[in-house]
This record gives structure tokens, C-alpha cells and sequence, in this order.
């Protein structure tokens, strides 16, 4: 960036500035710590000048917007052209329950549906299966069968808006009944638009929401890139989820190393199963949190983008440049919200969401204040969603592309993460990959100890968290929390019922039977057998049942 | 040597979020307990199961999915119905304010929301312990 | 905390307690081997209760690496045995910290859905400091467990260290467990493995080839006493092969007993552990009891050059013969090396 004599002059002059100026503000009053630290723990120095950025050249570094490596974003206008996508997610109780909340929030100003399931789906269990007790509709909606996917997109025109479901080991199923109900629509599955979640290791890694060993649920995921490639070119077919990992414990710069290591991993498996990286990779899309630390996090999504475009490019050949864009959608830290006095909570997510949209997000969730301790009530996801738009349209953040760009600071962070990231790819690559990682337990234990030493630097106060360690109030909050009614549970029961006495019995066998078949045939792919089981009305339950017999259910290596 | 205060961790229901009850099980390893951790998706057969043969001095329980009000009672009334209802029960996860008084009424000693200093749930423990095996 | 529900008496008697044990009571065999584990007054009661009691299962140790999948194969081994009408006890070992003193206790994880069947007792056991992959109290809850009236009781030692040998001194059947090569790394057998084992198990096979190293073990392992140890392939994973794991250990007990080494076992595990009872009482009377006054006099002695050590302990167990029973109430039937601090 600069050049060696202008250099040397600088490292002059800083010399003397540290030996008067800065000397005697330090004897004047002496800083506040010892040593400054990002929420992940990095240490931050005081001042960071060009000689932090001077070793790599600033066009391989940043590039111009919209052109690779795309560190300054993917488009060349960014947010001039089209603002992000405000997505919020929601859902609880039944389908009807969540429908309406959908309508509420279209209402409002969303531009994007985001859906979340609840416990006993994202398991693949119907809802009146025992190991689904209690846990009906009360963090995300129950979908059962193609009957609830119906209902809950009744009176939404799935050909206009886009659509995000964050669903995983069952993915494939529920992708099949958003399709069997857009089909019902009337819309063709080339013109839907949207996302499933997909993303399969970083269960193993971080949620924890499994089912089928990793091989096996890797084998179902590329049938869903294969089947998408060919049918549904719109969708994306996985969303490549550093969110979860965050949410479990991780730095941002373990966070950063794990997804885009996984991502390199399905690009591997599809490349391996014969797909041409070009006819997959520009459906891949990404999930980042937004956390509290601002510089850290902005600095994240640009190394992201950086580090993917080079991969992508460079290691796995793909052509297009499509191929190269890491897209990616952004939630603020859901970890991040306190119990103790909840609007606070506002303050937090409005820093993060401002992280993400300088980080260059091409969608947004913010989340409610409420959330630390119930779903959140409609006033709660309005704020929230207010938020963005206050961001989009007052703050003036949006006017131009990548305003921090040239940021000492966040120039040499963004290196930093980069460099972290290359570091965990080697220990991964000496485990022999990402599976074998996960089985060895390694990152799930790096994980864990980050959550460990997070914690502990909150007990010692060495980290303040604002009404949590310090700066407490005794006082009641005043928050409606938002409960799932019986009625809704016995609607679903019934409808459950009713659907598995009315189908067509012999249809509906001869499909469970046709997939199980597909299972055992590891050169079929699995996704038109789950549609036609989903349109012979078989439950995801079912289904489910058909794929737990085939490829056994996975049990995770112990760490604490 | 005191007597081992020996607590049961567990997850009942399908929530697979596991951050807190892991960083819970190491803070009350490091105060010197013995904690069986029992893993994911227990049902709360399971869990009481445990806890008798474990002959454990308390239990805790981790529910971030909602499921809580379902689930941490019958754990309590199974351990009745085991003669077994000197184990403490003591639960935490995503749990609205005005849940917590029921729960405590349905016999949850404890109820620890987001927040809450380990060391306050590392004293519970401690007193759950000792008052058991005094 | 305690509530007024229809709950037992506080603290029962042992006698209670051992009663209950006999009629199959899990919170009884729970509460005595936490009596024993705590080492509590009533210990030695207790265990001298349950002795007469045992004798009658099939103790059988497992060993092997941490990570090739103890838990997940006794897990299915249980289920196996289960199916066979067998009743089934688990003791599973995992270090203390040394540092707090404190452990976390994971086997169960694996041994979820066996753990609610009524013919199924498992308990978890921190080391506490003792050396040698098992806990002191190990096979003092093992012999509780044979007193309920479990058939076999299977042992999971923590697999690192020198559990091996321990183990094999005290179990009838020991099981070394191994898993085939993955990866690049170069595999080399612990020291000692190829002696002990009774069953060899080359677990998850759904992994990896397991044909080398079954062949370098065929190769390696010789006939001991007349019985040539088996090589079992399972996958506890898929649960493949685990009938044959269950027969081999049955044959094992079969060859035991029609070879007259169950009895010479036997013997030589009482011989053992009266010598071992004997080290421990004989050495708490030297130091804490009634002669303590007496053995720091000998102390001074041998250092003042009056007397030799060799005559000052002649004439310390002399006094210790006089020594008051009560002292000795920590009498064990099983083998401890009571190095434990109180």
C-alpha cells in the first residue's frame, strides 16, 4: 500500500510519537486495562497504522466491489442497488399459528420468509410421536405432512416471495413438501426462490439437531444439490451455517474457519459424486452471526468472501464466476440477548445488525428483545424488524459500497481472521478432513472450550456484560411471552389423524417402499422418491422411520 | 476425604442445545463434584432411571426448547413414585419469568435463567449436596 | 430438601439396605455401593453383608484405548445378553481430575436406552485419585451388583494407563478391545495387551479394513493355559457381530469352570486380597492406632541407632496383636490398597 521510504518515515515518526506525545498521556492516565481484547478473545492493539497492512498488495487483498476476491462485497453497487433482504424468522405452534404471524410481518415490510420449525420436525418426528411431547410448536411450527406445508403458506404466493427454511437432517423432506405444495399453487419449481439450511456438519459440530451418521446425511445432501441443479435452479440448496457454531461457543474466528470448512467439504462431495462444481456452487449460500464486537465481526464476512472466491477458484477450478460469491445471510446473536432488563436487548441487536450490513450481508434477521427467555411476541419481532429498516433507510449506512474499507484497523483484522481461519484448515486437513474432525470430537471440543473460557472471563468480570455482571437493576420485566394453545396441538393431532385414515393406503406404501429401495442404492438419487412420498401423503415421520432403518441413527463422541 | 456430591446433568426432550449444560457440568467438575452427564434427548424415565442407580444427590436439568413446563415436573413425580424424592431437582434454559413459580411449586428446587452466575448454580449444588449427605 | 411424599426412612440400615439389595432393589444396590464408594462407617458392614451373596456372576472386564468404543459395544453387548435372558450389571470407570478432584462421568451417554430395562444395573465411578484405570470401589460395586443377582457384570475401565493389568487380576474374562487402522497413523499394540486378553475385539470394522490387524493379532497371541483366545470383528456402530462377542465370553466362563480355573481364579483372588486386607489393617494399627504412641518411639529408636528396623517392626506387630477391633472396621473382603487420605 505504501511505499518502503513513505514506510520508513512512518515508523519514524510513530517512534516518536510513542516516546513524547503518547508517553506522557500514558503517565497523565495510565489506560484502562492491560490488555484489550475482541469479544473472541483476540488482543487489539492500540493503534493501528498502514505498517500493519503494508506486506500484501492491496489489489490481491480487496479488489474492487462486485469484482474477485470480493472483499469489498459481491455486488458492485451493494446496497445502492437493492437493500438487503429483511427476513425474519418466525414460527410456532401450528401451521395456521405461523401463517398468520407470515402475514403479520408481510404486512410490516418484510421482504423475505424465514421459517422455523419446531423440535419434533427439525428431528423428523411427527408431532404425535412420543419423543415429541411437550416440545409441540414451541420454537418453531410443526409440519407433519404436505396438509401443514399447505396451510401454512395458505394465501402467500410462493412464485413472488423468497423463501428460507431452516430445517436440516430432514432437509430433503420438507424441502419436498414446500415443492408438493407450490405444485398444489400451481407454481413450476423453476420459478421458486429460496433456501433450505441444509447444512448437516454443523450439527454434528455446534446444533446438535441429527439424525443419520455423517456419511450417510452427506449422501442425502448432494442428492438435494443434484436434484436442485436440475430442477429447482433458483433454490439454494444449502445454506453453509456459521451461526449455530457461534452460538455454541465459538470465537469468530473459529466460526469463520468452521463453516468455510465445511463448505469446501460439500463442494468436495459434490465434485466427488460428478456434479461440475459450476453446476452447483453458485446455489451455495452462507449463514453468519452477527455478534457484539463490530470491527471483529464486519472484518469476518469480508475474510469470508475472501477466503471463498480464492478457494473456489484456485482449488476447486470452478470457472464461473458465480461460483466464487460467497452470498450469505446474517443474524444477530441470539447468545448474545440477556434476561435481565430485555429492551437493552434493542441496543445490542441494532449494533449487530449495523455489523452485518457493513459487513456487506445480502439478507438480515434481527432479533427480538424478548428472546432470551420465550418466542418472541409481535411487538417484540416489529421492533426488531424497525431496526433494519431504521439502518436502511435513516442511518446513511447504505449510501455507499464497504464504507470501512481502508480501515487500518479493520483491514488488518479482516488479515488476521483470514490467516486464523488457513490455520484451522491444516489441523482439520491433519485429522484427515472434516468428518474425521467431528468423530475425533475436535471441533466440537474446540468449541467447547471457547464457550468454557467465555463464561469463566464473565464470572471473573474480566468481561462486562451490561446487566448481567455490572450495572444490575432488580426489577421485573414486563414482557408478554407468547404460549402455544392446546387447541392448536389438537388441531394438528387431528389433522395428523385424519390424513392417515384418509390417503390412498396401497400409494402411500408402494412410495415408502420405492424410497427405502432409493436408500440402499447409493447411485439413485433419494429426492424424486421423497416428493412422491410426500404426495402420496406419507408424514416426514414416515419418511424419516423409512431412513433411520437404512442408514442407522448417529451417537455423537463424548466431550463436556 | 468429604463425601462426593454427585449431580446428574441431563437434556430431557429433543433440544440439542448443549453449550450451557456442558459449561454447567465442567464449572461443577472444577468445584470438585462427580457429574454424570447423560447426553442428549433423554426422556425423563431415563433420566430418574439414572439418577437412582447413579444414587446422585441432585439433578439438573436443561431446556432451551420450551418443552420445559412438560418436561422437569414429571421428572420430579417419577423420582416420588421411586421413593427417590430426596435427590434435588433443579432446572435452567429459555424459561419466561412467569413460568418459574409453577415450576417451583411442581417441586424444582431451583430454576436458573440466562444469566446467572455459574457460581451461584455451583453453590446450589454445593448446599444440595451437602444437606443430602449430612 | 427432603419433602413429606411417601418416601423411605431417611437412612435406612445397612442391614435394611443389604435385604433390599437380595430382593433386586436398584436404589438399594445404588445407596450401598455409594456407602462403599464414600467409604462411610458402615462400609465394612456392609460389604461383610454382601459377601456371602457373591460369587455367582460372571465378572468380565473390558480394556482398550480410549475412543475405540468400550461404552458403544458394551452397550449392544448388554442388549445382546438381554435378548439371552441374562441379567446384567455395568460398572463404568472415568478419571478423576486431578486438579479439582471432580469428574464428569459420560458412559451412560452410550448406554442410554439399556439403562431403564429392568434387568440392567449401571453405575458410573470416578477413579478418585487411584492409579490403574479402576476405582478403588470398583469391584467392591461389582460384588454388589453379583449379590443382587446380576449374571455378568461387565467392568469398563478408563483405557489409558496401566488399567490392563489391574484388570486382568481381578475379572474372570478380560476383553481387550482394539480398533483397525484409520488413517495414516502407524498402529502400534500397548505393551503387555497381548498377554491378558481372554476375548480380543476389533471393534468398528464398519470403519476401516480390520483384516491386518487381526492377522498381526492372530499372529501374536498364543494359547495360554489351554484356552486360545478368540478374535471377534464387531461393529458396535451397526451392531454386527456382537452375538459372537457374547459367545466368546460365555465359552470363556465355560472353560473356566470345566478346566478347574474358575476355582483356581478364585483362589488366588481370596489369597490376594487377604494379603492385601491384611497389608492395609496391619499398617493403620502401625500408624493411627492404639501403638501409635509406641511406634514413634520406635521411630526415635532406629534413628538413634538403638534398635534396627527389621527388630523394632518385630516387636510393633507384637504390641499391634493387642490392638482393639474396632479400629479394623474398615476390614474389607475386597482387595484395597488403602492409600486413600481422610
Amino acid at each position: 500500500m505504501s511505499e518502503p521510504d513513505d514506510s520508513r518515515d512512518l515508523e519514524a515518526r510513530l517512534r516518536k510519537w510513542e516516546a513524547t506525545t503518547l508517553k506522557e498521556a500514558l503517565r497523565a492516565l495510565p489506560e484502562r486495562r492491560g490488555e484489550f481484547v475482541t469479544t473472541s478473545s483476540r488482543p487489539v492493539k492500540r493503534l493501528y497504522t498502514p505498517l500493519d497492512l503494508r506486506n500484501k498488495p492491496f489489489e490481491e487483498r480487496l479488489g474492487e466491489p462486485g469484482e474477485f476476491p470480493y472483499t469489498r462485497g459481491i455486488h458492485p453497487t451493494m446496497y445502492r442497488g437493492r437493500l438487503w433482504t429483511m427476513r425474519m424468522f418466525a414460527g410456532y405452534g401450528s401451521a395456521e399459528d405461523t401463517n398468520k404471524r407470515f402475514k403479520y410481518l408481510i404486512s410490516h415490510g418484510e421482504t423475505g420468509l424465514s421459517v422455523a420449525f419446531d423440535m419434533p420436525t427439525l428431528y423428523g418426528y411427527d408431532t404425535d410421536a412420543p419423543p415429541a411431547k411437550g416440545e409441540f410448536g414451541t420454537c418453531g411450527v410443526a409440519v407433519s405432512s404436505l396438509d401443514d406445508m399447505e396451510i401454512l403458506f395458505r394465501g402467500i404466493d410462493v412464485g413472488k416471495i423468497s423463501t428460507s427454511m431452516t430445517i436440516n437432517a430432514p432437509a430433503d423432506v420438507i424441502w419436498a413438501m414446500y415443492l408438493g405444495m407450490a405444485e398444489k399453487q400451481g407454481v413450476p419449481m423453476t420459478s421458486l426462490r429460496g433456501t433450505i439450511q441444509n447444512d448437516i456438519l454443523k450439527e454434528y459440530e455446534a446444533q446438535k439437531e441429527w439424525i443419520f451418521p455423517p456419511e450417510a446425511s452427506m449422501r442425502l445432501v448432494v442428492d438435494t444439490f443434484a436434484f436442485g441443479a436440475k430442477e429447482v435452479p433458483q433454490w439454494n440448496t444449502i445454506s453453509i451455517s456459521g451461526y449455530h457454531i457461534r452460538e455454541a461457543g465459538a470465537t469468530a474466528g473459529q466460526e469463520l474457519a468452521f463453516t468455510l470448512a465445511n463448505g469446501m467439504e460439500y463442494v468436495r462431495w459434490g465434485v466427488d459424486r460428478g456434479l461440475n462444481v459450476d453446476a452447483f456452487a453458485p446455489r451455495l449460500s452462507f449463514f453468519f452471526n452477527a455478534h457484539n464486537d463490530l470491527f471483529e465481526e464486519i472484518a469476518k464476512y469480508r475474510a469470508a468472501r475472501r477466503i471463498w472466491a480464492r478457494e473456489m477458484r484456485d482449488t476447486f477450478g470452478a470457472k464461473n464466476p458465480r461460483s466464487w460469491l460467497l452470498r450469505t445471510h446474517a443474524q444477530t446473536a441470539g447468545v448474545s440477548l440477556t434476561a435481565q432488563q430485555p429492551e437493552v436487548n434493542i441496543v445490542r441487536t441494532t449494533i449487530q445488525a449495523l455489523a452485518a450490513v457493513l459487513g456487506g450481508t445480502q439478507s438480515l434477521h434481527t432479533n427480538s428483545y424478548d428472546e432470551a427467555y420465550q418466542v418472541p411476541n409481535e411487538k417484540a419481532v416489529r421492533i426488531a424488524l424497525r431496526t433494519q429498516q431504521i439502518l436502511a433507510h435513516e442511518s446513511g449506512v447504505a449510501n455507499t459500497v464497504d464504507p470501512l474499507g481502508g480501515s487500518y484497523y479493520l483491514e488488518a483484522l479482516t488479515d488476521e481472521l483470514e490467516e486464523e481461519a488457513y490455520r484451522y484448515f491444516d489441523r482439520i486437513q491433519e485429522f484427515g478432513g472434516v468428518i474425521a474432525a467431528i468423530r475425533k470430537g475436535f471441533i466440537q471440543q474446540e468449541i467447547a472450550n471457547s464457550a468454557y473460557r467465555y463464561q469463566r472471563e464473565i464470572e471473573d468480570k474480566q468481561r462486562i456484560i451490561v446487566g448481567v455482571n455490572d450495572f444490575v437493576v432488580d426489577e421485573q420485566s414486563e414482557v408478554e411471552p407468547l404460549r402455544v394453545t392446546q387447541a392448536s396441538l389438537n388441531a394438528q393431532l387431528g389433522r395428523l389423524a385424519r390424513l392417515r385414515r384418509m390417503r390412498d393406503r396401497k400409494k402411500w406404501e408402494a412410495s415408502l417402499d420405492r424410497l427405502r429401495k432409493a436408500c440402499e442404492d447409493e447411485d439413485v438419487n433419494t429426492m424424486p422418491r421423497i416428493l412422491d412420498a410426500v404426495r402420496a401423503r406419507a408424514t416426514l415421520g414416515e419418511i424419516c422411520d423409512v431412513m433411520r432403518e437404512c442408514f442407522g441413527v448417529w451417537e455423537e463422541p463424548l466431550l463436556y | 476425604m468429604a463425601k462426593k456430591i454427585r449431580v446428574l446433568m441431563a437434556k430431557p426432550g429433543l433440544d440439542g442445545h448443549d453449550r450451557g449444560v456442558k459449561v454447567i457440568a465442567r464449572a461443577l467438575r472444577d468445584a470438585g463434584m462427580e457429574v454424570i452427564y447423560t447426553g442428549l434427548r433423554q426422556s425423563p424415565e431415563d433420566i430418574v432411571e439414572a439418577a437412582i442407580q447413579e444414587d446422585v444427590d441432585a439433578i439438573g436439568l436443561s431446556c432451551l426448547s420450551g418443552a420445559h413446563m412438560a418436561l422437569f415436573p414429571e421428572v420430579v413425580q417419577l423420582l416420588r413414585k421411586r421413593h427417590a424424592s430426596d435427590i434435588v431437582v433443579a432446572g435452567g434454559g429459555i424459561i419466561p419469568e412467569e413460568d418459574i413459580p409453577k415450576l417451583r411449586k411442581a417441586g424444582i428446587k431451583a430454576v436458573f435463567g440466562p444469566g446467572t452466575p455459574l457460581r451461584d448454580i455451583v453453590a446450589f449444588f454445593e448446599k444440595a449436596g451437602s444437606a443430602k449427605g449430612a | 430438601m427432603r419433602e413429606a411424599v411417601p418416601s423411605r426412612p431417611a437412612a435406612p440400615s445397612v442391614r435394611g439396605l443389604v435385604e433390599d439389595l437380595l430382593a433386586g432393589d436398584k436404589r438399594a444396590a445404588a445407596k450401598l455401593i455409594s456407602l462403599i464408594e464414600d467409604d462411610e462407617p458402615e462400609a465394612a458392614e456392609a460389604l461383610a453383608l454382601v459377601y456371602p451373596h457373591t460369587g455367582r456372576a460372571h465378572y468380565v472386564g473390558f480394556t482398550g484405548a480410549p475412543g475405540v468404543g468400550k461404552s458403544s459395544l458394551i452397550d449392544r453387548l448388554v442388549r445382546d445378553l438381554r435378548s439371552r435372558g441374562k441379567k446384567v450389571g455395568v460398572v463404568a470407570v472415568d478419571p478423576t481430575s486431578p486438579y479439582s478432584g471432580g469428574a464428569v462421568l459420560g458412559d451412560r451417554i452410550r448406554m442410554a436406552d439399556t439403562g431403564i430395562d429392568p434387568g440392567v444395573f449401571i453405575r458410573s465411578m470416578a477413579t478418585r485419585g487411584h492409579a490403574g484405570g479402576l476405582a478403588l470401589a470398583t469391584f467392591d460395586a461389582v460384588r454388589v451388583l453379583d449379590a443382587m443377582g446380576m449374571d455378568l457384570v461387565l467392568v469398563e475401565t478408563v483405557g489409558a494407563g496401566q488399567s490392563e493389568v489391574e484388570i486382568a487380576g481381578r475379572a474372570h474374562t478380560t476383553v481387550v478391545v482394539e480398533m483397525p487402522f484409520t488413517g495414516d497413523a502407524v498402529q502400534t499394540m500397548k505393551a503387555g495387551i497381548l498377554e491378558i486378553g481372554d476375548v480380543y475385539v476389533v471393534n468398528k470394522c464398519d470403519l476401516a479394513d480390520p483384516d491386518v490387524l487381526v492377522a498381526n493379532l492372530r499372529f501374536q497371541i498364543e494359547e495360554r493355559d489351554g484356552w486360545r483366545p478368540p478374535i471377534v470383528r464387531t461393529s458396535a456402530l451397526k451392531g454386527s457381530r456382537i452375538d459372537e462377542l457374547a459367545d466368546a465370553i460365555g465359552r470363556h466362563r465355560a472353560f473356566l469352570e470345566s478346566s478347574g480355573r474358575w476355582e483356581a481364579r478364585e483362589r488366588a483372588r481370596a489369597r490376594q486380597e487377604i494379603l492385601e486386607n491384611a497389608r492395609r489393617i496391619l499398617a493403620t494399627r502401625v500408624r493411627e492406632g492404639p501403638t501409635g504412641a509406641g511406634f514413634e518411639a520406635l521411630v526415635g529408636e532406629v534413628v538413634a541407632r538403638k534398635t534396627d528396623p527389621q527388630s523394632a517392626a518385630v516387636r510393633l506387630l507384637a504390641q499391634g496383636a493387642a490392638a482393639t477391633k474396632s479400629q479394623d472396621r474398615r476390614t474389607r473382603p475386597s482387595s484395597r490398597p488403602r492409600a486413600r487420605k481422610r
